[in-house]
């Protein structure tokens, strides 16, 4: 990075990063990440089932199920300051637990 | 969001059954005093809070939860309800419980005792 200099956390300026710098999620991140987005589709099915109507079930009504995802929509989110305006989901703070977009501006 | 045109947008619409420039508003107080959900959610909380945005905490705690995870608890099916899970709804996972919400509550399952106390000295 330096130059010939291996990079290590003191070269980087004493600064440690515990997120990958690797866009790419292991099969367990992935598997992971399908898991909690059918947990989420299963809450949204569960209200829709309880036959209760209002504005936020109806949005979440049109948003796609896990398995309508793409894989790109589903690892990735979009980000107007990447290369190729797409970030990996987990460098997104807190992904795990925070509503994440399920669909991009069109064409992105 | 809908009207971008993008191919996911389209299925999700066909999923719903809803056109894309059509809004459900269905909040009239007419419309409220004539539906009567029965039953009621059992929520339980599945992430903690942590590094969560405080909109949402508060949201939590209005349930009734942000104390336990796993600890359930229980709301009746209303709009207001599930506009509430639907907000939290990557930290909790529901269940549809059918009839009305015991007078006397749930209680927790516990243990029997292997003792009973018939006095106490204090």
């Amino acid at each position: 990075m330096f130059g010939a200099f291996r990079a290590s956390s003191i070269s980087q300026g004493g600064l440690l990063w515990k997120a990958r710098m690797k866009m790419d999620l292991s099969p367990t991140q992935k598997a992971n990440i399908r898991k909690r987005l059918k947990a989420a589709d299963d809450v949204v099915k569960k209200i829709h089932d309880s036959g209760v109507q209002c504005n936020a079930l109806t949005k979440a009504m049109a948003e796609p199920t896990e398995a309508q995802m793409p894989a790109k929509d589903k690892y990735t989110v979009f980000s107007r300051t990447f290369k190729g305006y797409r970030k990996s989901v987990h460098k997104v703070p807190h992904f795990s637990k925070v509503p994440i977009p399920r669909t991009a501006p069109a064409g992105f | 969001m809908a009207m971008q045109g993008s191919l996911s947008g389209l299925l999700s619409a066909a999923r719903s059954g809803v056109a894309l420039s059509q809004r459900a508003y269905t909040t009239s107080a007419s419309e409220a005093a004539s539906v009567v959900y029965t039953g009621h959610y059992k929520i339980t909380q599945t992430r903690s809070a942590i590094g969560v945005p405080k909109s949402t905490i508060k949201v939590l705690k209005s349930l009734g939860l942000g104390h336990r995870i796993g600890r359930p608890v229980f709301q009746p099916q209303t709009p207001i309800a599930a506009g509430k899970i639907l907000k939290v709804k990557e930290m909790v996972k529901i269940e549809n419980m059918p009839g009305p919400m015991p007078a006397e509550g749930y209680q927790r399952a516990r243990a029997t005792k292997g003792y009973k106390v018939v006095g106490k000295m204090m």
